[in-house]
């Protein structure tokens, strides 16, 4: 694979606006595109059709009319009902952060650069945002304007005070009427059984479950070296600890939960992507497109969604 | 350097504080938020750090700062100065008490034991000097001559004060205090330390009076060496006012008029009360009673027999010492006047002439012996009679003559004014012009209206109870006038009711003539035989300087009343005879009867003299020495040792010297002031330093991680 430029994490986060940031990210992609192999994909892609009298003009594929003198109508997902809901942990846990971006906006920006990138594709994408319940739920949607309103409610500040990742997720399978991709943007600290329980009701439920799991690069290496009181952002508990001296232990509980979040998403069917925060969206991105690239291809015969 | 206070040097040790301190390692305080506490186990704090010495800089400042506060309490001085002293020596002036109050048993023998110790523990580099004192002070060994010969101090001051000896004087202690401290600050001592040592009973009948308006140098420290007798069994004696009331009679027989009352003391302390007073030599008679201690009692002497009931030994007994227990009595002695009568009427048997009264009324007293000469017109010379005073009544023109030289060379007259008497015979005998003099014609009697008692002449009178003239009727007089211009030398001294003079002093040359206008016989007046005539009399002899009041006695120290213009022999109470030249006066040394013997007399003249004690010297109670602290005196720790304990061993005192040689070196350097500024200009740094520490601390933000690498 060739070298794909990122853009600066550090710059990116001296970007307010989110849409912004997202349409920065996506050209950058798409300029990567043009180099990279992995090209002419679309994630929900589904056929050209030729332009019929009556079609909207918007939809002719002008480059296929350049290339071949054709006129052909792109035909997506959503023309087949494609349906993405992003669901962004906005806790305080999620406003911890050691580098440019800390999770929270490390998170919003990747679930705004995919609903960029989706709609654009033509999907329809929406955005739920929970903390101890859900705080916001934007129903999937493509239309003119609905983007915006999903780049307001991920800029909207972290209010949230602590995590109750299983209740945000059965309350979001009751607001969830259509089948459709459920995008889980947290850092999953929280215990798994239930969450789980949960996430493999959604499955159940025939959504597509892709979980994002966003980590600060200080929770994954834990290279502190002065006894400090820690204290739990969230429940304001406060824990002693001489970081040199429990480091492998804590590395050794970190691995544990990450293989148990990974067993998890193995067992549910959950798409599972690991997600440190000092890495660039892109990244994020292309890992989540290939991934689902490859499993279009797998599934596409036996799972439509239309 | 020395330290005034050393103790307070172990203060220092408090500098451990600081550095256990900085040493310290407390529990880490700082806090981190992190995202959760699902991976982390809780830990007790441990430090991990080593333990060090942090801000070595703050910590060495509090140290400095406590070394200095320690130093400054246990107040540094350099001994430069003292030191320099030191090799100089010291000036030591030792006061010994010789008064007779140092007669009681052995202490003159301790004092002079104590002196010789405390020259033993002079130095050699030291200098000298001792003096003696009881009402004088004397020199017995000077610095001057320390500084001279003080290689034979040792040998030389022993001796002479073994002969000035003790003495009985009177305790003048605060003026022999006084006298040594202006010998210290005047003598040249260089930079010596000056000290004084009192040898002494120090008795409560020291007097201290004049030390109240004396200035202590506070330089000078009064160092006391007290001698004490074994107990305070001490009776003493005076001679009491003479009175006629007699409020403790001996015996009821005694005359009043040659009764001796005497004040009879008993110490306190005193463990004796019984005493018993009698006449020394006397076989029987003695007067007994009890006196308890702390208390006085006036007592009549016993009666005696004899020309000299008044003169003799008084003595008491029954106490432990008895250099205060006699009395010396001188026997009377009145003095002679020679009074002359000037008059042909000579005959003193005549109830009608002056002269009858007069020679009545002119009795000798107790002082005065008034012999009275009659001199008729062919008697002598008045200039040959040797007489005191004259009175004139009638007298020729040859006795005014020859009496006039008389009177102009101080000679004092009483003129009785008869009706004969011509105002041309006034004016050549006092040398005054302008006299008249006439009968004054009187139907009624007169009385006197004006009296100056005031005057010298009518001094008398000055007492209210004589000075009621109103039952005094007078029946003939002269009326006597003059001019004006010779008021200064006539002076009226009595009017009649009248405004008539009845009584004119005038000045004559040296003498004085008194001029009465009407006579005290019957025939003029009623004054011969008022009881204001003796008063008057007696009156005109003491303006005339014949003094009828008994002489105070005489103490220890006085001067024997010897007229300075004669010579005279001196013969003491222990037998040793001095001859007193012109100009002389002589000094009683002891108590008891001097016998003074007049040699330019034409007959041998003897007149005796009872010297006594002072009566305060009879108060032997020790005196509280804290009572000299009134008086401003800087005084030492006393070193004196009691009773029985070695009198050679060496006195704290010098230690005592040390230190305050060493505070007086300390309060002059006042080293503890630099330190005090020391400590603050550090204490100063020290905050501001402290406080930099905090600030930089404090912008460190808090709940970041420290550190993370990733």
């Amino acid at each position: 694979m060739s070298p794909v430029r990122h853009l600066d994490l550090a710059a990116l986060a001296r970007i307010r606006s989110l849409e912004l940031r997202a349409k920065l990210v996506i050209e950058g992609l798409w300029k990567g595109m043009h180099r990279s192999p992995y090209h002419g994909f679309s994630v929900e892609f589904s056929e050209y059709r030729p332009y019929a009298q009556g079609d909207d003009p918007r939809y002719i594929d002008w480059k296929v009319l350049a290339r071949s003198d054709r006129t052909f109508i792109k035909k997506f997902e959503d023309e087949t009902n494609l349906r993405c809901q992003f669901v962004v942990d906005r806790s305080r846990s999620m406003q911890f952060g050691t580098t440019a971006l800390n999770k929270a906006d490390y998170a919003a920006t990747l679930a705004a650069t995919l609903a960029y990138f989706l709609m654009q594709q033509g999907d329809a994408v929406g955005v739920t945002t929970f903390g101890p319940t859900l705080l916001e739920h934007l129903p999937a949607r493509n239309r003119p304007g609905h983007l915006r309103r999903l780049m307001l409610e991920l800029e909207r500040p972290v209010a949230g005070e602590g995590t109750s990742l299983d209740l945000s997720l059965k309350q979001l399978a009751e607001v969830l009427r259509k089948r459709g991709m459920v995008c889980l943007i947290t850092d999953l600290l929280a215990p798994l059984e239930k969450v789980e329980r949960q996430l493999g009701y959604l499955a159940a439920m025939g959504h597509d479950v892709v979980l994002f799991h966003v980590m600060d690069r200080a929770e994954i290496d834990f290279r502190f070296d002065k006894p400090v009181h820690f204290q739990d952002i969230e429940s304001r508990q406060e824990r002693f600890v001489d970081p040199s001296a429990i480091r492998q232990d804590y590395l050794n509980r970190l691995n544990q939960h990450l293989e148990m979040v990974r067993n998890l998403c193995r067992r549910q069917g959950i798409e599972y992507h690991w997600v440190p925060s000092d890495r660039p969206v892109e990244e994020a991105l292309v890992s989540f497109l290939s991934n689902r690239t490859q499993q279009g291809k797998r599934r596409r015969p036996a799972q439509s969604r239309t | 350097m020395n330290w005034l206070f050393p103790l307070y040097l172990l203060g220092a040790a408090a500098i451990l504080a600081p550095i256990l301190m900085h040493l310290r390692r407390k529990p880490p305080q700082e806090k981190m938020e992190f995202s959760s506490l699902l991976f982390l186990d809780p830990q007790t704090p441990q430090p991990t750090q080593k333990r060090r010495l942090d801000h070595w800089l703050l910590l060495l400042l509090r140290c400095l700062a406590l070394l200095l506060l320690a130093g400054m309490f246990a107040r540094p001085w350099w001994s430069q100065s003292s030191t320099a002293a030191k090799a100089e020596g010291e000036a030591h002036l030792i006061l010994v008490d010789r008064s007779a109050s140092m007669r009681r048993g052995d202490l003159w023998q301790q004092a002079t034991q104590r002196m010789a110790t405390a020259l033993q523990r002079v130095q050699p580099e030291d200098l000298v000097a001792v003096a003696t004192f009881d009402r004088e002070t004397q020199s017995v060994w000077s610095f001057a001559e320390d500084v001279s010969q003080g290689a034979v101090r040792l040998k030389t001051i022993p001796e002479r004060l073994q002969t000035s000896g003790v003495g009985w004087g009177e305790t003048q202690l605060g003026q022999a205090l006084m006298q040594a401290t202006q010998t210290l600050q005047g003598a040249e001592l260089g930079t010596r330390q000056k000290r004084l040592l009192l040898i002494s009973d120090v008795q409560e009948g020291s007097h201290l009076d004049v030390l109240r308006s004396h200035v202590w140098p506070e330089s000078i420290e009064l160092r006391i060496e007290r001698v004490e007798a074994p107990n305070q069994n001490n009776f003493s004696i005076a001679l009491a006012a003479p009175t006629r009331e007699g409020a403790d009679r001996v015996s009821s027989s005694a005359p009043a008029s040659t009764a001796i009352r005497v004040r009879l003391a008993n110490q306190p302390g005193s463990s004796q009360t019984d005493y018993s007073l009698q006449w020394e030599g006397a076989a029987a008679g003695a007067a007994t009673g009890q006196l308890p201690a702390g208390s006085a009692r006036m007592l009549m002497a016993p009666p005696r027999e004899g020309t000299e009931a008044t003169a003799g030994v008084l003595s008491v007994s029954g106490d432990a010492w008895d250099f205060d227990n006699r009395l010396y009595l001188a026997p009377a002695q009145p003095r002679k006047v020679r009074v002359g009568w000037v008059s042909p009427e000579v005959d003193s048997q005549d109830v009608a002439s002056p002269l009858y009264y007069l020679s009545r009324a002119l009795q000798p007293t107790a002082t005065l012996a008034p012999a009275l000469i009659p001199l008729a017109d062919s008697s002598s010379a008045i200039a040959n009679a040797g007489l005191d005073v004259a009175f004139f009544f009638k007298p020729s023109e040859s006795r005014l003559s020859q009496s006039s030289e008389w009177l102009k060379q101080g000679g004092f007259g009483i003129w009785l004014l008869d009706s004969n008497v011509k105002a041309r015979q006034l004016e050549e005998f006092t040398g005054v012009q302008g006299f008249e003099l006439q009968e004054a014609k009187e139907e009624d009697y007169r009385m006197l209206g004006q009296m100056n008692a005031e005057h010298a002449l009518l001094r008398p009178f000055g007492d209210s109870r004589l000075k009621d003239f109103t039952k005094l009727r007078f029946w003939k007089h002269r009326r006597l006038s003059m001019n004006p211009e010779a008021a200064p030398q006539v002076e009226i001294l009595a009017r009649f009711d009248n405004g008539d003079a009845a009584l004119v002093n005038c000045r004559v040359g040296k003498g004085q003539l008194l001029l009465l206008t009407s006579g005290w016989q019957p025939a003029d007046s009623q004054l011969a035989l008022s009881t204001k005539f003796v008063p008057m009399l007696f009156g005109w002899l003491e303006a005339a300087g014949f003094l009828h009041e008994a002489e105070p006695s005489l103490q220890v120290g006085d001067a024997l009343p010897v007229d300075s213009k004669e010579t005279a022999t001196i013969r003491t109470p222990d037998g040793k005879s001095f001859s007193m030249k012109v100009g002389e006066r002589y000094r009683a040394e002891q108590p008891g009867i001097y016998e003074v013997t007049k040699t330019n007399a034409a007959q041998a003249e003897v007149q005796r003299y009872a010297v006594n004690l002072s009566p305060d010297e009879g108060r032997t109670a020790p005196l509280n020495v804290e009572q000299l602290r009134d008086y401003g005196i800087v005084l030492a720790q006393e070193s004196t040792p009691s009773q029985g304990a070695d009198p050679t061993s060496t006195p704290s005192g010098e230690e005592e010297a040390r230190r305050l040689a060493a505070t007086e070196a300390e309060q002059g350097q006042q080293v503890w002031w630099w330190l005090l500024l020391g400590i603050l200009m550090l204490l100063g740094v020290e905050t501001w330093l402290a406080g930099s520490a905090f600030s930089l601390r404090r912008e460190k933000p808090s709940g970041e991680p420290l550190t993370s690498s990733t």
